[in-house]
């Protein structure tokens, strides 16, 4: 590979992208990989500050954690690259203002035992959930990291059975649907519905409601868990592997266009003109609006997927998060949840349904938010100074304010911020400001415009809205679902894209589509050393 | 593809592994997948297989066809269904009161579940193998 040319370019060098990158470098393709920001990782990645590791996108690495990328170690990031994950025994805690709590274990029958201390009827429900949810997590796993089935193919496998038409039905409701019919405690529910909503989803959309059968699960049979060193870290392991194979990261150059010739991409430019020759395709870790309406043109691109790809719809809401830099870790006025690292704030269910429609129709700060508190610093001491934290807290939000639209973000960042932390208060003892040494705030805004905002558009953190009409297939639209695009050697890859929202690892499914174009078999470059 | 390559030995007779070998409905009974075996010719035989992925269950019906053999030393076969094919050889070494057995198998996903059955191969191919081992050892040495 010359310094311009490569057999494949990447643009972006989000997770998603460099794995892209490491399959294919793997299969022995030369690979560039192009990126806007200074660092690498985009919403995989930290801020250090004063010796903090500071996570301001991502933190909890959930629906990575299945895929074979990291079971079976396929590009050897464990072995060769430094990546090790913390996977703790009590996966997330919810304590409420009557001072009694839920907790949910990577055992599942620990889990019923704690839940029984809020409802014994719920805890038999939650056995039964959790141990149903582990046989949909069966059914669906083999196509979360591998190019998706048509629905069609999905439905007539699923509806000969009665559990699969089951799934099939909780696939189209709500997971506020799913939760109401499977539990009665309003603590138990108001936990798995804050969970779920990681999706940055209310819980009445419809389209969501297999959701809790997929992270639930996950969380009992792998666990969710956090790298060693921060959310950053699994990037990093993956820039190492991507230098190893022979790839090249240039970070500072943002691309302004895909260069298209006869219908095929053929490299991009870059915004200082530099121009970067693929020789036999390119990869875009983007959103498809910025891709397709930007940088590779309408004028390459016919009326109909063009309409297509200007209606794909962003997510419900955002988030506000706030990192906080500490003496100590916070102590919960709930005893039992300072067990954990992990902790959804709900305050009630009544609360968090008002915190939803806040939300959903754009009014901030929230009468009482509902944080999402991590403090991984408590299991990983490279998360912080010796003897200090650090503090992660995300609390959903809008992207465009009601009142002065996103601009009006960095007005109100401090007292929202602010609202934020006064919750946080509420549920611990230390949380003092002689306890703060500093914070981070990081608003939708800023996720745009300074993490990714050629990916994650209006700072939603999942890419593009993960209901029934965007997902498997139809993720992000019908034409685009299996990675490949209606511009020659062009692919699509990331969040955007299925398996979808989150850190997933999804890449692992676009480099086996790229693959297969090529003629080479997936399982070929696996057995390569 | 995904492939499954072992080599192992069965302490029998050559005359006695041979024939359960080459006996499709013998040889099918060392794998719990497969439910049925219908011989059609001496080289061609319909394999009834039912598997299991979480709600999905499938019955797989594969011909399968021996494309060469060498008496008591190779045989060299393939597979086809709708929804997967294989191909595979089994090489034979006759040793003191053993059978040294080598063998090599590719399957591979096909249809619109390709991805999906590729995946279920990878997963299940070597626990398979394994299985396949100790029940043949188990109906063979005595």
């Amino acid at each position: 590979m010359s310094e311009g040319h490569a057999d494949i370019i990447v643009i972006g060098a989000g997770h998603n992208g460099l794995i892209v990158a490491g399959y294919l470098l793997k299969a022995g393709f030369s690979v560039l990989v192009v990126e806007k920001n200074p660092w690498i990782g985009g919403a995989t990645s930290c801020r250090e500050v004063n010796g903090f590791k500071l996570d301001w996108a991502s933190t909890n690495h959930i629906d990575i954690q299945p895929n074979p990328l990291l079971v079976d170690d396929e590009l050897q990031l464990k072995a060769k690259y430094g990546l090790k994950y913390i996977i703790p025994e009590v996966q997330m805690a919810g304590p409420y203002p009557d001072g009694t709590s839920m907790i949910i274990y990577r055992d599942v029958e620990k889990t019923v035992k704690q839940v029984a201390k809020l409802s014994k009827k719920d805890a038999q429900a939650y056995r039964r959930f959790a141990q149903w949810g582990i046989q949909c997590l069966e059914t669906i796993l083999p196509g979360m990291y591998n190019p998706p089935p048509t629905l069609g193919a999905i439905v007539s496998e699923l509806e000969q059975s009665p559990d699969g038409q089951e799934l099939l039905r909780a696939m189209m409701m709500s997971f506020g649907d799913i939760v109401d019919e499977w539990f009665e405690d309003d603590r138990v529910k108001a936990l798995l519905l804050h969970y779920a909503s990681e999706l940055l989803l209310p819980p009445w959309e419809n389209g969501t409601g297999s959701v809790l059968f997929i992270m639930i699960p996950i969380m009992h049979v792998y666990g969710m868990g956090c790298p060693v060193g921060g959310s950053g870290a699994l990037a990093e392991a993956l820039g190492r592997c991507v230098e190893a194979y022979g790839g090249k990261i240039l970070t500072n150059s943002p691309v302004e266009k895909v260069i298209v010739e006869n219908g095929e991409a053929r490299g991009v430019i870059l915004e200082n003109g530099r121009r970067l020759r693929a020789e036999k395709a390119v990869v875009a870790c983007l959103h498809p609006k910025p891709l397709f309406l930007n940088m590779v043109g309408e004028e390459h691109l016919e009326p109909g997927f063009v309409r297509r790809v200007k209606r794909v719809k962003q997510s419900a809401f955002s988030g506000i998060n706030t990192t906080y830099m500490l003496n100590e870790a916070p102590r919960f006025k709930v005893e039992e949840v300072n067990e954990g690292a992990n902790w959804e704030i709900s305050w009630s269910l009544e609360d968090m349904m008002e915190l939803f429609q806040d939300v959903v129709f754009r009014r901030v700060p929230p009468e009482k938010p509902c944080p999402n508190v991590v403090c991984w610093s408590k299991l990983d001491p490279s998360r912080a100074p010796p003897g200090k934290h650090s503090l992660y807290a995300i609390s959903y939000a809008p992207y465009n304010l009601r009142d002065g639209g996103p601009s009006q973000w960095k007005e109100i960042k401090e007292e929202v911020a602010d609202s934020v932390l006064e919750s946080i208060r509420e549920h611990t003892t230390n949380m003092g400001s002689g306890n703060i040494l500093g914070r981070l705030i990081t608003t939708p805004v800023d996720v745009e415009e300074v993490i990714s905002s050629n990916n994650l558009l209006h700072g939603d953190l999942t890419g593009v809205r993960a209901t029934l009409e965007q997902t498997f297939m139809f993720r992000p639209l019908i034409s685009l679902g299996n990675y490949r695009t209606p511009v020659g050697k062009l692919y699509l890859t990331g969040e955007c894209t299925h398996p979808g929202a989150g850190v997933a690892g999804g890449g692992r499914a676009t480099a086996q589509v790229i693959l297969q174009d090529f003629g080479i078999k997936f399982d070929d470059v696996l057995r390569k050393s | 593809m995904p492939e499954a390559e072992a080599t192992f030995t069965i302490k029998a007779p050559l005359d006695r592994v041979w024939s359960f070998l080459v006996d499709p409905r013998r040889l099918g009974s060392c794998f719990p997948d497969v439910q049925e075996v219908r011989v059609l010719d001496e080289k061609t035989a319909e394999w009834v297989l039912k598997v299991k992925l979480g709600f999905i269950r499938k019955t797989i019906k594969m011909k399968s066809t021996v494309t060469d053999f060498v008496p008591q030393k190779r045989v060299t076969f393939q597979g086809v269904a709708e929804e997967a094919e294989l191909s595979g050889t089994m090489n034979l070494e006759s040793g003191p009161g053993e059978v040294k057995i080598h063998y090599k198998i590719l399957m591979e996903g096909r249809g619109p579940l390709a991805p999906l059955m590729n995946d279920l191969i990878r997963r299940r191919i070597s626990k398979q193998s394994q299985e396949f081992i100790e029940i043949l050892q188990k109906k063979l040495e005595v």
